[in-house]
């Protein structure tokens, strides 16, 4: 099956899907951080880096295959 | 584990094994980011690694802060490029006009702002240079280059993300912790002393004002290294004004110990209350320090403000502008084919010289990284991978140049640091990795003689229109901390507002200092000046401090004399205000004391104030 591609048009240019994606995911990790600070998110782990950085895949990646 | 691990005793040829794991993983980016960007078949990889030579950090947050700047100001950069090109590309000199202006905008947000805020205003010229300016001559081309930059700029910064969290970068906080408490035990050594009655010298304390605020910039950082980042930047930036809070109330305590009058009941009132602030301060400064380490918010959170000399950027800005018009004449009337890379370069070494507070040294610099930078990019591609294809060979090839310059800018001196990062960026631009590689040893004396040419034009350029000297710099700070030394000025802080104030106008101290360099009466004068409001600004906190039902005559008596901030009237007030009170309460004790000692400070300045010009 041919994946359909849906790009983003701003002013007649057309922008790579991957862009959306990354700028959604971008701005959910920004939402997200004070309710990960709350919740002791970095407390839960032995390297909170690895984990918010997975986090952060794993947003992409369910946005990349949601779109 | 990070900061046990950052402080392991292990050398290895004379670096520690944390400055090896720093330029392994460096190498590791670059190589991870190469491979991505020829994987993904983009039109300049090179990007890619540049920027992760230019995000190579040896700690985490520093490189996510960077990294965070350098997509926002892309970003910027990118729109202006392609505004600016639409707009005047067919304008002549106007559209060298309207470049120069943008470069005088862009330095002058630099130089209001520090740290990687001001890298963020430096990018914006050097996105321009390069998508812009290159091309001046292929106007229809910007909006493509913009794209690739975008998505070079983005694979190298995910890049320089994946490979420190997998090869576990130690995180910055342990490091901050660590140099505010050492800084807090010289303050609390200070603080001792002066308790005992030693007067400090005014050498230890600017020395100990420069190293508290030289830590601002590096305390942003902090904020990007995990979610509960920004609670640590706020503890940090807490516990960096109340070491500046603690450091100026020992002075003041040790001032009015050794003061002729010390024994009236006003000034032992006076030393109590400033005795019981500095071990207040104290405590805040060990309670930060505790918030940062536990990642809690601190309890009463500073901002930390910086000190902005508007003029000073003005004259950078204006400079900047001149110098790249400059520089466009010059390659106007030499009238080579393809000046415009040269002039892309002129812009380029304007920014990052602008971004240095010595920029007769940044010259300097890039005369010495741009021969050496492009002497490695040749012995890479012509001695070492001579015409290999292959991507592993590629890799090799490039680890002991990226290895040497990281290790060179692990050396804890800024001059190595700022070296190292130049050689680094200037080999891999001139060396210029890209599948396939070209070996095309016509284009790499290209471009080696524009890099030097541009050199060597913003050399000839700074002798014409120098840069802001040291002294000129001096008058200009001196004369706004002249300026602001005045009750009018002083006021509108209130009692919160006081210490944040005292942190800004430390941070101009340093300015000073640095400008000063060795000459100890300039220094004295500003430290007089800096004390001079530091005690007015405790006058005016003082005056809210006074109870409800003081008696009008007595509030308005000590409203003029802190408007007019003389001492001897101020403590005259005190003196009335205390013997007028009926119940000592403790509200109204806190108050006098603190106006007291305002008045005392004050009256001891005075004198000073007389001889000076």
């Amino acid at each position: 099956m041919t994946p359909v591609f849906n790009e983003l048009v701003i002013g007649g240019v057309m922008l790579a899907p991957v862009v959306s994606s990354v700028v959604m995911t971008v701005v959910i990790m920004l939402v997200l951080r004070p309710i990960l600070r709350r919740i002791g998110f970095a407390r839960l782990f032995a390297s909170p880096a690895i984990a918010e950085f997975s986090l952060c895949i794993a947003i992409f990646s369910l946005l990349t295959l949601s779109m | 584990m990070t900061a046990a691990a950052n402080r392991l005793p292990i050398a290895f040829a004379g670096f520690p094994l944390a400055a090896w794991a720093f330029a392994i993983r460096t190498w590791a980016s670059m190589v991870l980011a190469l491979y991505v960007a020829f994987w993904l078949q983009l039109e300049s990889p090179s990007t890619a690694a540049l920027t992760v030579a230019v995000l190579a950090f040896p700690w985490r947050g520093q490189g996510l802060e960077k990294a965070a700047y350098r997509v926002l100001a892309t970003i910027v950069g990118l729109i202006a490029s392609i505004v600016i090109v639409g707009l005047f590309a067919q304008t002549g000199w106007l559209l060298i006009a309207v470049l120069a202006a943008w470069i005088g905008i862009c330095v002058y947000a630099s130089s209001l702002l520090d740290g990687f805020r001001s890298y963020a205003a430096v990018l914006g010229i050097i996105t321009v240079c390069l998508v812009a300016i290159e091309p001046l001559d292929t106007p229809q081309t910007v909006f493509d280059l913009a794209h690739e930059r975008g998505a070079g700029i983005l694979i190298g910064i995910l890049s320089v993300m994946f490979v420190n969290d997998i090869l576990f970068a130690p995180d910055y906080f342990p490091e901050i912790a660590a140099r505010l408490q050492a800084l807090q035990a010289k303050v609390a050594a200070l603080a001792g002393s002066a308790l005992r009655g030693v007067s400090i010298s005014p050498e230890a304390a600017v020395a100990l004002l420069r190293d508290i605020t030289a830590l601002r910039p590096e305390i942003s950082s902090l904020s990007t290294e995990t979610s509960i980042g920004p609670a640590r930047g706020a503890a940090a930036r807490t516990a960096m004004v109340d070491l500046v809070a603690e450091l100026q109330a020992s002075r003041s305590l040790a001032a009015l110990t050794g003061s002729p009058n010390s024994a009236s009941r006003v000034s032992s009132l006076a030393l109590d209350w400033l005795s019981s602030e500095l071990r207040q301060s104290g405590r805040d400064v060990e309670a930060s320090i505790e918030a940062l380490r536990d990642g809690t918010a601190p309890r009463d959170p500073h901002r930390a403000p910086l000190y902005r000399s508007r003029r000073i950027a003005l004259a950078n800005a204006v400079r900047a502008s001149v110098y790249f018009v400059l520089g466009a004449v010059a390659l106007a009337i030499l009238g080579w084919p393809s000046t415009s890379v040269a002039l892309a370069f002129v812009g380029i070494l304007i920014g990052l010289s602008a971004m240095s507070p010595n920029q007769n040294a940044a010259t300097v610099l890039a005369f010495v990284a741009v021969p050496v930078g492009c002497l490695f990019a040749g012995i890479l591609e012509f001695v070492v991978l001579d015409g290999v294809t292959d991507f592993p060979l590629l890799a090799i090839g490039l680890l002991p140049f990226t290895v040497l310059c990281a290790l060179i800018m692990s050396i804890p001196n800024p001059a190595s640091v700022s070296l190292g990062r130049a050689l680094l960026v200037f080999t891999i631009a001139v060396f210029s990795p890209s599948n396939p590689q070209a070996y095309n040893p016509q284009s790499f004396l290209f471009a080696c003689v524009f890099l030097g040419t541009a050199a060597v034009l913003l050399f000839i350029c700074q002798l014409f229109l120098p840069p802001l000297s040291d002294e000129q710099k001096l008058k200009i700070l001196l004369t706004e901390a002249r300026q602001d030394a005045v009750p009018a000025v002083l006021a509108k802080h209130g009692q919160h507002g006081r210490h944040d104030a005292m942190f800004r106008e430390a941070v101009r101290m340093s300015q000073i200092v640095a400008a000063a360099g060795e000459e100890a009466p300039l220094i004295k004068k500003a430290l007089g000046y800096f004390d001079g409001a530091a005690a007015l600004r405790l006058a005016a906190a003082a005056l809210e401090m006074l109870p409800e039902d003081l008696s009008g005559d007595l509030r308005e008596r000590a409203a003029f004399a802190v408007a007019e901030g003389d001492g001897q009237a101020i403590l005259a007030v005190s003196d009335a205000i205390i013997s007028s009170a009926t119940d000592n309460s403790r509200s109204i004790d806190d108050a006098v004391a603190a106006l007291a000692a305002a008045g005392e400070l004050l009256a001891l300045a005075a004198p000073k104030k007389e001889d000076a010009p």
